[in-house]
């Protein structure tokens, strides 16, 4: 495990000192940023008009703006999942596809590191990577914290905020270990980077495909879909069974990666 | 080209048509002989690839690298295999931890406890296409209502377009959004529907769906009034039954009867509801005299009028506010082209006829008599009530026979053709009910199977049926919501949080980039 956390350390510094790691940081607050200022103003607007005409005449669909949590941070998450689909190949592209291009992957494997601990030790890197980039976007929630009011003086309901906080990392999690795995088959990194969006596209979209299948397809493919599975994490509920797939797929990804690693020795 | 790369490219084909195959079957033609046309034609070129590549698979199998990829094909297998079955368990053994501080993703205490108390297992449809809006909110609603009882409460969607038996079946309309709980199956299936998706009225028709299944509703015989089966109906009028609306009540799982009041001085204690339709002779004194006690303990019945036919009810049925009068209603204007075959969109204020006459529904009387409403000589606590009414110009034809037209003397305006009747009977002895509950409704041909067909009458007779029966006392669910909470500032601090969440941060994010690119670069 030590060799593991050297190697994550090492991959945590090649980030750190990489502007392209900066660069994706500045997109997704960017863009964060202006989806958060886009709710914001949503917010404003409904709260005016509810004060005018009050809530029980508003549209049914406007009253998640009753309240910070739902009206903005619940679906600001929402947002980050999708900016994190399109990040997140960007930033797992280089783990292995990065080492075979500069032809060092070979030397890494004729150190006395262990497979397993290669890639543990390379996807903690990605994770700490990822969790730095999503980490950022809790500013959003904590300038709601600051300038938002309420009667009993708790503008934001911190629980459901981090759960769904939680549910970001932890689908970023998922996107490292997918994009590792597939980073580890090819040494070019712009394919890695595509086929990983290629890969998660559609299984972030699973579930729009189930809602047009009978049971009990539909159910096996909503199970599958990772929209589904974040949605009560993002609203937050917590879910024993959502906690069991994300663990399953990062698990699953790193026995595929660790596989691939393998299989150098014996090519 | 070499015969062995031939095969390289048939196999890959194959392989292709044999992996999308379950694609064909689940998301795009559906159709199953395409399927295994795909299946069977991929399995056949991979056959192929096999045939004219078998001796690389000698070499293949005798490397060291395949016995790697062996073990790796077999672990991940295995692997996915145990993830899978971990992945079912939860599925079906889920656990589910509310964090928001109203638990507004938590079932009410009244839900919990109506699917703790369900005998049979209902299942829940919902007709609604992908598309609609209030898909999303329904799904998460019937998940949490199978997280509760998952032994109890299964639930599924069907698309009304793609099912139009099934939905014909439950006699949805096209479009209509609605959920169908279904209880039992076969010929003890019973069902209801709801169109509004709430927590509230998916609990409500959960526990109309199980109390209706232990009412009774027995229909009067002995007097000629219309038959139950429709090998009963009489050779000269073959549809002239009620088998139809039979059908509906056990599918809305009331369990019917008929039953002969002669010889007996009360009516069964388990009727929930007693109909008397179309009663061509009259019912004796000691018959009347038993339907007099049982309204008068609290008894709930439904007597549909025959025109022409005195069925010695009268002194009942003015005990409780209501006279049938003679002859039978005519309307120049608004009739289905016999002023004799009504059709009335007068509704009065009521709970019975609400929904028909928020859904601007028309009932079609065929030979129907007009009905009094007394405002005095009743029995104490009695009020009646006029609930479908007939045009302003209607008037009762006491000569049909002779002609069709109005003539001096005979009952003229607005008459009443479907009355309420309740009762207070809370200081009855040996009572039922704390109130009886009574329909009157001047025509008995709606019931009959030729009519059923229409959907205000069915609507009408199924309302009358709930409304006499009163069948579940509804639950009021208050649904929970997050405290409000705003945000208090002006548009200065609007474009203060704007500058620093658009513009300083990314860019200082960025300068930190730049300088970490121009320290290596000057490095």
């Amino acid at each position: 495990m030590r060799t593991a956390l050297a190697i994550a350390r090492k991959e945590l510094s090649i980030y750190f000192t990489t502007p392209w790691a900066y660069a994706v940081f500045t997109a997704i607050v960017a863009i964060t940023s202006f989806f958060f200022m886009g709710l914001l103003q949503s917010f404003q607007q409904a709260q005016e008009w509810a004060q005018s005409v009050g809530w029980n005449q508003l549209p049914p669909e406007l009253s998640a703006y009753r309240n910070l949590t739902d009206g903005v941070v619940v679906q600001l998450w929402g947002s980050i999942l999708i900016i994190t689909l399109f990040v997140a190949p960007f930033l797992s592209m280089r783990l292995f596809a990065e080492e075979k291009r500069n032809k060092t992957f070979e030397l890494l494997m004729t150190t006395p590191v262990r497979p397993i601990e290669l890639v543990l030790g390379k996807y903690l890197g990605g994770l700490g990577i990822i969790s730095t980039a999503l980490g950022l976007t809790i500013v959003f929630p904590l300038t709601l914290s600051a300038f938002g009011a309420s009667e009993s003086g708790v503008v934001l309901e911190w629980p459901t905020v981090l759960l769904g906080y939680g549910g970001v990392l932890l689908w970023g999690a998922t996107c490292m270990a997918v994009g590792m795995f597939i980073s580890s088959l090819t040494e070019s990194q712009m394919v890695a980077a595509l086929l990983t969006f290629v890969v998660l596209l559609p299984w972030m979209l699973l579930r729009t495909l189930a809602q047009g299948t009978e049971e009990p397809m539909r159910s096996f493919i909503g199970y599958l879909a990772f929209d589904s599975q974040l949605q009560n994490l993002l609203q937050g509920v917590l879910d024993l069974k959502a906690l069991v797939f994300f663990l399953s797929v990062i698990f699953f990804s790193l026995l595929l990666t660790h596989r691939t690693v393998e299989a150098q020795r014996w090519a | 080209m070499k015969t062995s790369h031939l095969g390289k490219i048939l196999g890959a084909f194959g392989l292709l048509l044999l992996l999308s195959s379950p694609a064909t079957l689940f998301f795009t033609s559906g159709s199953l002989v395409l399927t295994a046309t795909k299946a069977v034609l991929g399995l056949a070129l991979l056959a192929a690839y096999f045939a004219t590549n078998f001796k690389q698979f000698g070499q293949f199998a005798s490397r060291r690298s395949s016995f790697f990829f062996g073990t790796t094909v077999l672990l991940a297998v295995v692997t996915l295999c145990g993830l899978l079955t971990v992945n079912y368990i939860a599925f079906k053994k889920n656990k589910s931890w509310d964090l928001t501080k109203q638990k507004i993703f938590t079932l009410a205490p009244q839900t919990s406890a109506t699917l703790t108390g369900l005998k049979d297992k209902v299942r829940a449809i919902g007709f609604l296409p992908a598309s609609h809006p209030g898909y999303d909110t329904l799904e998460q609603l019937f998940q949490r209502y199978a997280a509760e009882a998952p032994e109890k409460f299964e639930y599924s969607f069907k698309d009304p377009r793609r099912n139009p038996d099934l939905a014909a079946k439950y006699q949805l309309k096209e479009g209509q959004a609605t959920v169908v709980l279904v209880r039992g199956e076969g010929a003890n299936e019973a069902h209801t529907t709801l169109g509004i998706i709430s927590e509230q009225e998916l609990t409500n028709a959960l526990i109309k769906l199980s109390s209706v299944g232990s009412q009774k509703v027995y229909f009067l015989s002995g007097h000629g009034e219309w038959p139950l089966e429709q090998e009963a109906g009489t050779p000269k009028d073959p549809g002239a039954s009620l088998s139809e609306f039979r059908k509906q009540l056990l599918q809305e799982g009331y369990t019917s009867e008929e039953l002969n009041l002669a010889g007996k001085k009360e009516v069964p204690r388990d009727a929930a509801l007693l109909i008397l339709a179309g009663a061509k002779t009259p019912y004796t004194a000691p018959e009347a005299e038993a339907l007099g006690t049982y309204l008068a303990s609290g008894g709930r019945m439904l007597y549909f009028a025959e025109a022409g036919v005195e069925a010695g009810l009268d002194a009942l049925l003015s005990e409780h506010g209501v006279e049938v009068d003679k002859g039978i209603v005519a309307d120049p204007q608004f009739n289905s082209g016999n002023p004799f075959v009504i059709v009335s969109l007068f509704y009065g204020k009521h709970e019975l006829t609400a929904p028909l006459q928020q859904r601007k529904l028309n009932i079609e009387f065929p030979v129907a008599r007009s009905l009094t409403v007394l405002r005095q000589g009743m029995a104490p606590g009695v009020r009646a009530e006029a609930v479908v009414l007939t045009s302003p110009y209607a008037w009762v034809e006491t000569t049909p026979e002779a002609d069709a037209s109005f003539t001096d003397g005979e009952k003229s305006g607005q008459l009443t053709l479907v009355a309420a009747v309740t009762r207070d009977t809370r200081d009855a002895q040996d009572k039922r009910f704390d109130e009886a509950r009574m329909v009157v409704v001047g025509d008995s041909e709606i019931l009959l199977d030729p009519n059923w067909g229409h959907e205000a009458n069915r609507n009408l007779v199924m309302n009358a049926l709930a409304w006499a029966t009163k069948q579940v006392e509804k639950i009021t669910i208050r649904p929970p919501d997050r405290e409000v909470s705003t945000l208090q500032m002006d548009r200065v601090m609007l474009e203060r949080i704007r500058f620093v969440s658009t513009d300083l941060l990314p860019l200082s994010l960025m300068g930190l980039g730049l300088a970490i690119w121009l320290t290596r670069r000057n490095k």
